[in-house]
């Protein structure tokens, strides 16, 4: 089992986001960019108020930036909504 | 490797310089005393004042130093914001510098229980205190670099 439990996808979010690059997430959340850099790589779970921050960067809430659960729990929180 | 892991790393070193210089200077001033001499407790207390007074010194030195080298040859300057990772590593690292100094401690009252020196319980609290600094910045590295 994995230890960390929470998911992210703000590296596509950036992407999508005109490229944004970590240095300039970093700076409007108000984190460094190692951090940015630690949660991208799902290394590091975030306190909710950084999530939250990121989240508003990318105009979402926050459960379409961040997620929870382990590979065998999402597999099956698929086929419930299939 | 982070800014952080090649400040503890160099903060780490310049520690166990200068307990070594410290460090010797004390083993031979003890050598001519008796062993439970009230002297040998006066030595270690000069010890203990002039060890901590000197890495502080030592320390701001090499980090004026490691700054300015590293910005000239990374171009990357110390960060200015301190974050919850950081503030979360602090944290972990210091604990570990409790522990294992809280230990060390206990090992320096252990040997005064079990009729040692008076030299031997400093001795075993030196040592404990550099451990336990090593440790320190050990923890600063780890956590730095397993989630960078």
């Amino acid at each position: 089992m994995s230890k960390n439990n929470v998911h992210n996808s703000i590296r596509k979010l950036r992407f999508l986001h005109d490229e944004m690059t970590q240095q300039q997430l970093a700076e409007k959340v108000g984190v460094t960019r190692q951090t940015i850099v630690a949660i991208e790589k799902e290394k590091y779970s975030p306190s909710l108020e950084v999530a939250f921050l990121i989240a508003r960067v990318f105009r979402l809430p926050l459960e379409e930036v961040f997620s929870y659960g382990t590979n065998n729990q999402e597999s099956e929180g698929e086929k419930i909504e299939k | 490797m982070t800014y952080y892991s090649k400040k503890a790393i160099l903060s780490g070193i310049s520690s166990i310089v200068v307990f070594i210089f410290f460090y010797l200077d004390v083993i031979g001033k003890t050598a001519l005393l008796s062993v439970d001499s009230l002297a040998v407790a006066k030595q270690w207390g000069m010890f203990f004042v002039y060890l901590l007074l000197a890495e502080i010194v030592v320390k701001i030195v090499v980090m004026i130093i490691f700054n300015l080298i590293n910005t000239m040859m990374t171009r990357e300057s110390e960060p200015k914001i301190v974050d919850e990772r950081d503030q979360l590593i602090e944290l972990k690292s210091v604990r570990n510098f409790c522990f294992t100094f809280a230990i060390g401690f206990f090992l320096a009252m252990s040997a005064l229980a079990l009729n040692q020196s008076i030299n031997m319980m400093f001795v075993i609290l030196a040592f404990s205190f550099i451990i336990a600094g090593t440790i320190l910045e050990a923890s600063y590295v780890f956590f730095y670099e397993r989630e960078a």
